[in-house]
């Protein structure tokens, strides 16, 4: 053979064989994955529907949780504040948990860290959707609902964690941008801004509804209880923004109803560590709790309560509610000093409890046998005094109207901030009943997880005060 | 140029190509024959490649050993005979026109000599003595004869320095992860890539969608073992680089088995045995008042009980929950053929009953490979394996379903229904093991692994070489919840069915070519030019549906079903070139270049290459050198490269995920934000220098020693940097960051020590040590933390990669009652170093006897050292508070105090225990029937083998086994936690050749 011969099969051959990955002569590394959605993908105003629901689902799941237990699922809002304070107590194994309901969360517990991630993307996902309304269609209802759901994230914040929660943002080039760390009053400004942002922008009366609970109820947490009750004055008792729920998906499901009934890992507390609310042992029918069928819970021994109002995984969750307004007012008055028979407490408080129709949205969902709330009698001075005072009056009727709606531990806590009560005689204390802690320990609200110190300018908490 | 053109270019070539093929060839002139023989037995040797040096002609032996090549033209020749396992043989040999020439060669064989063959990332042969890196050859076909092997990990556990084999436990049909030369990447896979019969096949450590706890099963035991011809065990960059992307971690090169010419040889097995767990259980206990009320430890301290006496109960071992397993397996196969055409074909049957009622294994595989001479220009192998298997896995680990943690987190008192639902649980705190068992998880496995070798010589310096071929594993996962059945909650109790569909697609297409050529009378050379395309598919559909009519296991018995779906794709393109000098066959020098782009690199990053230099200097073949009479043959080495890791297929974009939401009264579409991306990814680089060198001892070698020092460097590595919570994006963000570094050494000895007619003893002893660093983990990064329980291990500069940490802390019985308080221990103010998970030293002995003729006896003993096992089982036992450090005044005052630690401070601390250990992981005996048994039954040989595996362990570890990971086989997660230790296995087996 000869060796130009042999030349010319060899460049043949290898010519052949490079173009083998081009055979299809396109891009030969180009690869599709169609699970997911790129920005680009998003940039149409026909998306908005569908970036609106995603920021809503995303509030929602940071709200409500999905449902943990134990292997997976995410805490929410009314999960971990409630199990902090005295709404909830823990049945089940699950040491992240119990730290928690024991008042002694540490920085490294993974469950605290999801809770926050959690917390964190869906402020991020509410405002990157009110970036895009603010972009595409300023008249949206959904514009003013989004930049509401955002200063709820910050509200969140402020009432559940200590002072020093930073709040960092991601550039769409995807530039990190480190928050420096803020404390509550600060970030319940930056809620109250927010808030007021949707005022100014929507023209739905339920959409301003939202914002004036929204802001009343930072402006309590503030203090400032006059203009809270201002800012909630046109606020129809009847109105209510709920938080809706499916048996769909797991990440759809009432996570307050699927931890607490199906999943038993938390149970319906009742005077919890000395001075939890009692819940069940003084019956309200605003509270409905019932013992569990199987009788204890995940752990074998704590006894499993089921609370009633949330009757399945597909029921919805008030997010702000006239009530709401109603008692912000009551509580406007008792600083003011108004608490006479007829006066602007006592008709603010009973407003709610004469008139069924208009807070229907209490009434328990779905559950056989559990009746609604019905008219409740007029509170009276009495009534205070058998209270110990219009303070515990005004603080036993948010428990009951507001119950695993987000509120309790904020309440737990501004009982020391801006009544002068003890830790102690406010929240669950003395021997703590599982294994794990023999006492309870002295947390009134979460630090911030350790993931946290990933940010530069992060280091802890600035302080653990109530 | 437009796709039309290119699509004609595309046929051009190729029918030009193709064309080449059929050109006419050379004259015919004369020939070359004779018979190759083992030079110690004398016993002829199939399947020998006998080829004449400078030429393209060449012959396979066949069952005698005999071989005839025809067309020679008249010269002088030097003839060589190579087949992996010996050292090539060579004779010069003169054919004059029209006549034969006859010439028998005598091979060698030995364990590792330097003529011995192996396979180069280019498709060539090659002799090691040309490889400028330790090379590690585990000849399988001889181990599945020494002691039979269950799966593909127990081939290669403990058979070579540098290849770490980590189980995680005992459970059948779980998998283990495979490290070579330590872990490098942080947040990557560790594992070496798998190659077969010269394509890449899935390698997936941990390959289930559906979890038990903990363990899963890997890909890699798919393949039989007794198809295996050899392995190769490319252990680093510094020989990997031509592996491209993703070689890394080196290579697992498995060859199956071939036919050899001559009549069709059948080879028959039966293989029965039994497995039994060996662990040895703790109790649970409970203190009791002199009045029969409770008591612990720590309340007897505080002065609030006194405990009189102990109450026990030991839920495994009293009510245990396992049973004998049983092992079978059955194989068949058959090989042989013409000179022209040869086969190897197979059979085999393995069912495993685990130690658990749901633990049940079932596999079946076939093979069929096809050897072709096409022409004396051309030969074509195609290999092929089917593997269909059904796992159903135990429910365990980390897992409040499983049975090992409802008897380890149990009650002492049978009385007490913890488990619930008013019946005796006897002691099992979450399900009785009945209960458990009625839980069904299985995986269905049908996996094809198909390729096309062929080898094209147009003239005697140039060789082309292609492969193609594509693995193919469909895999359904399913479990079963009856309703009813699992009292654990309202969910389970409803029932639910999960039904998982996943497709792995992996297909490799390799081009190259090798010019071979002298430069001078002393110096030759090779080139070599090629290319590779691999492409990775992966797509999966989740179904699952809760509230499960009873009777069904079907998601179409469920009421509220859930639907998901998963696609992934890679593709990497490389190129690569390298250029081979030897100069008076005793000196070589390698330098190679790869260039790869991969589909999942950043948008800002198109192209790496990765190099490598290599030398072998046989320097007892220099005249300079000393040659005592001790000394058969000496070889320095040293090589250099690099190789890299790709990332994730989505880990370079920005992304979001689809969602349903909830809203305005129905389930409306939505998304969440999946992943903040990284357009400037790059794959992780890593760079490997080794350096050693060979010897071999005594007469005719009967001693080989290696001695490998190794320097291996990650850069740029790829790290799912923990994003901090409060930029509400994904948790974490792929990023070039941070260095890895691991160093070490490798020993090996092997020796023949007697070998006589009637006693022989071989005897084979490895060392390893390997230093793992994280030396730099990025500028601002904090250290990345995990593990069980979310903070046990860590990533941490100036630590080995996925460590131990947490408070240390000290104790002493200040009051000397006896026992331990909580103001009697003292913890550190910061969490320090507690231990490394892996092993940095160890080594292991075989010894083969043979005796009486008829007998050998192999042994194989394991040691590693130096790491750590949390045992958190024990931790948790006292969290639940029925530890015996927690409620018996007797225990150890250690024992106090570690579980006063984690129950008053949460340290893992007092669990962190030293998991250094010996192993005897095999002894077997086997006895070689005389010929005169075998012919009785018409067979031409007989063996019978008794094996016994997992038979002893020496350990200081205080849990039940030193080897478990409750985390199955993920990267660094290493945990003892209510995990199932490995069982022993004593296993007969007939083999009979016909």
């Amino acid at each position: 053979m000869q060796v130009s011969g042999v030349l010319l099969r060899l460049s043949l051959l290898a010519a052949a064989f490079s173009l083998v990955p081009l055979a299809g002569c396109n891009d030969p590394l180009r690869v599709t994955d169609p699970d997911i959605l790129t920005p680009g993908q998003l940039g149409d105003p026909s998306t908005l529907p569908t970036v609106r629901a995603g920021a809503i689902g995303d509030f929602s799941l940071a709200y409500t949780g999905d449902g943990s237990d134990g292997s997976g699922g995410v805490e929410g809002v009314i999960m971990y504040g409630g199990l902090l304070a005295d709404e909830w107590i823990n049945s089940e194994t699950f040491p992240t948990r119990i730290e928690v309901d024991a008042r002694r969360t540490q920085l490294t517990n993974a469950d605290l860290d999801l809770w926050f991630r959690t917390l964190s993307r869906s402020r991020r996902s509410v405002e990157n959707a009110a970036g895009r309304f603010a972009q595409l269609a300023t008249t949206d209802p959904g514009y003013p609902e989004m930049l509401s759901l955002s200063g709820y994230t910050y509200l969140f914040f402020a009432e559940n964690f200590c002072n020093g929660v930073p709040i960092s943002q991601a550039t769409p080039s995807g530039t990190l941008v480190y928050g420096d760390p803020l404390t509550n009053a600060q970030l319940l400004d930056t809620a109250i801004a927010r808030f007021d942002s949707a005022l100014a922008v929507s023209g739905d009366p339920d959409m301003s509804s939202l914002a004036s609970v929204g802001k009343g109820r930072a402006l309590v947490d503030l203090g400032n209880f006059a203009a809270a009750a201002t800012a909630v004055s046109g606020v129809p008792t009847s109105f209510a923004y709920f938080l809706e729920h499916s048996e769909n998906t797991d990440r759809e499901n009432n996570g307050a109803f699927k931890a607490n009934v199906p999943d038993q890992r938390y149970s319906a507390a009742d005077v919890e560590g000395v001075n939890g609310f009692p819940f069940l042992s003084v019956p309200d029918p605003r509270t409905p709790i019932a013992l569990d069928p199987a009788g204890t819970g995940f752990d074998g021994t704590t006894p499993l309560y089921d609370n009633l109002r949330y009757g399945d995984r597909k029921s919805s969750i008030t997010l702000g509610a006239g009530v709401e307004a109603r008692l912000i007012e009551a509580e406007a008055a008792l600083q003011a000093g108004d608490t006479l028979a007829g006066g602007g407490f006592y008709t603010a408080l009973n407003g709610p409890r004469a008139n069924p129709a208009d807070r229907g949205y209490f009434d328990a969902t779905t559950r056989a046998g559990t009746p609604a709330i019905g008219v409740l009698p007029d509170l009276t001075p009495v009534d205070a005094a058998n209270a110990g005072g219009a303070v515990n009056l005004l603080f036993n009727e948010r428990a009951r109207w507001l119950w695993l709606t987000a509120h309790r531990l904020s309440d737990l806590r501004r009982l020391i901030r801006q009544y002068g009560r003890a830790a102690d005689s406010v929240f669950p204390t003395g021997p703590y009943f599982k294994v794990q802690f023999p006492q309870y320990g002295t947390d009134v609200n979460f630090p911030i997880p350790i993931d946290e110190q990933n940010n530069p300018n992060f280091a802890q908490c600035i302080d653990r005060n109530p | 140029m437009n796709t039309t053109r290119l699509r004609r270019l595309c046929g051009f070539a190729l029918f030009a190509a193709f064309a080449s093929l059929a050109a006419p060839l050379v004259a015919q002139q004369g020939s070359v024959a004779g018979r190759v023989t083992d030079k110690v037995s004398s016993q002829p040797i199939q399947g020998a490649e006998v080829l004449l040096s400078g030429t393209n002609l060449q012959a396979i032996t066949n069952n005698d050993g005999r071989y005839r090549i025809d067309h020679v033209p008249p010269g002088q020749y030097q003839a060589q005979v190579r087949l992996i396992g010996y050292a090539m043989g060579q004779q010069p040999v003169t054919v004059a026109a029209g006549e034969a020439a006859s010439l028998d060669i005598a091979m060698s064989a030995a364990a590792i000599p330097l003529e011995a063959l192996v396979v180069s990332a280019t498709g060539e042969t090659q002799r090691v003595k040309e490889l400028g890196n330790a090379v590690a050859n585990i000849a399988a076909d001889s181990i599945t004869q020494k002691a039979p092997v269950t799966n593909v990990a127990d081939l290669l556990n403990s058979r070579t320095p540098g290849l770490q084999v980590i189980t995680s436990g005992g459970t059948t049909g779980s998998g283990t992860r495979l490290r070579i030369r330590g872990a490098s990447s942080l947040s990557l896979s560790n594992e070496p890539i798998l190659v077969v019969d010269g394509i890449r096949v899935d390698n997936e450590a941990q390959s289930t969608s559906i979890g038990v706890g903990g363990q899963t099963p890997s890909r890699l035991n798919d393949f039989n073992p007794g198809d295996v011809e050899d392995v190769e065990v490319v252990k680093g960059p510094s020989a990997a680089a031509l592996y491209g992307t993703d070689a890394a971690n080196g290579v697992i090169q498995i060859r199956t088995k071939q036919g050899r010419p001559g009549p069709t040889r059948w080879t028959s097995f039966i293989e029965g045995g039994v497995l039994n767990d060996v662990g040895n259980w703790p109790a649970n206990y409970r203190g009791l008042t002199a009045a029969g009320g409770g008591c612990s430890l720590e309340q007897q301290t505080a002065g609030l009980c006194t405990v009189a006496r102990l109450q026990t109960l030991n839920p495994i071992e009293q009510f245990s929950p396992f049973r004998q397993g049983i092992r079978e397996q059955y194989g068949l196969s058959a090989s042989g053929g013409s000179e022209q055409t040869t086969f190897y074909t197979s059979g085999n049957f393995e069912r495993e009953r685990g130690v658990f009622a749901s633990n049940d294994l079932r596999n079946v595989s076939l093979r069929a490979n096809l050897h072709n001479q096409l022409s004396r220009l051309m030969d074509v192998t195609v290999s092929t394996g089917y593997v269909s298997s059904d796992l159903n896995l135990p429910q365990n680990d980390n897992n409040d379903q499983g049975i090992l943690p409802s008897g380890l987190l149990g009650t002492s008192d049978t009385s007490r229904n913890f488990c619930a639902q008013g019946h005796d649980c006897h002691g099992y705190g979450f399900l009785t093991p009945q209960e458990a068992n009625q839980i069904f998880t299985g995986q269905s496995i049908e996996r094809f692994t198909g390729s096309l070798n062929v080898n094209f010589r147009p003239a005697s310096f140039l060789t082309f070489r292609g492969v193609a071929g594509t693995d193919v594993t469909n895999q359904s996962d399913n479990e079963t919840t009856p309703p009813n059945t699992i009292p654990l909650d309202q969910d389970r109790l409803d029932g639910n069915h999960v039904a998982d569909r996943i497709q792995t697609f992996t297909y490799t297409g390799n081009f190259s070519g090798t010019a071979s050529y002298r430069l001078s009378p002393t110096i030759s050379a090779s080139t070599t030019a090629g290319m590779q395309y691999t492409k990775d598919v992966f797509n999966e559909v989740d179904a699952s549906g809760r509230k499960l009519v009873g009777g069904t296991n079907s998601l179409a018995g469920v009421v509220v079903p859930t639907v998901g779906e998963n696609t992934d794709e890679f593709v990497t393109l490389g190129f690569y070139g390298q250029q081979q000098v030897s100069f008076n066959d005793r000196l070589f020098l390698t330098a190679a270049l790869r260039g790869d782009d991969n589909s999942a690199f950043g948008a800002n990053f198109n192209f790496i290459t990765y190099p490598k230099i290599s030398g072998s200097w046989v320097i007892s073949d220099e005249h300079f050198f000393p040659h005592p009479s001790w000394l058969s043959s000496f070889r320095l080495r040293a090589a250099w490269g690099k190789s890299g890791r790709q990332p994730g297929p989505n880990d370079a974009l920005q992304f979001f995920t689809p969602v349903a939401v909830a809203a305005t009264g129905t389930d409306v579409p939505g998304v969440t934000i999946g992943s903040l991306g990284n357009v400037d990814l790059r794959p992780e680089k890593t760079r490997e220098v080794e350096a050693g060198f060979d010897a071999d001892l005594l007469d005719q070698g009967r001693v080989h020693f290696e001695f490998t020092y190794y320097d291996k460097d990650s850069r740029d590595a790829l790290i799912a940097r923990k994003l901090a919570p409060s930029l509400g994006v994904s948790d974490t963000r792929f990023q070039n960051l941070g260095e890895v570094s691991n160093k070490g050494v490798e020993l090996l000895l092997t020796a023949q020590v007697i070998n006589s007619q009637n006693l022989g003893w071989s005897l084979s002893a490895s060392a390893w040590s390997n230093k793992n660093r994280l030396i730099h983990l990025g500028q601002g990064i904090t250290p990345i933390i995990f593990g069980l329980g979310g903070a046990s291990q860590r990533h941490e500069e100036g630590y080995p990669l996925g460590g131990y940490w947490d408070y240390s802390y000290t104790f002493t019985d200040a009051n000397h009652d006896g026992l331990i308080d909580v103001s009697e221990i003292t913890v550190a103010s910061a969490q320090s170093f507690q231990g490394s998970t892996q092993p940095d030293h160890g080594g292991t002995i075989t010894s083969e006897f043979t005796f009486l003729r008829h007998f050998r006896l192999y042994g194989l003993l394991d040691a590693r050292y130096g790491n750590k096992l949390d045992n958190s089982t024990e931790e948790f036992r006292c969290l639940f508070g029925i530890c015996r450090g927690n409620r018996d005044p007797t225990a150890s005052l250690a024992e106090q105090a570690a579980s006063v630690s984690t129950r008053n401070f949460g340290l893992e601390t007092g669990y962190f225990e030293d998991a250094s250990f010996v192993k005897l992981r095999e002894v077997s005996l086997t006895y070689s029937a005389p010929e005169q048994w075998a012919r009785r039954i018409g067979a031409s040989t007989l063996s019978f083998t008794v094996t016994g595996r997992n038979l002893h362990t020496w350990t200081k570890y205080k849990g039940v086994d030193p080897e478990l990971n409750n985390s199955g086989q993920t990267n660094f997660s290493t945990a003892d936690f209510l995990t199932q230790p490995p069982v022993r296995y004593f296993i007969g087996r007939v083999n009979i050749t016909f």
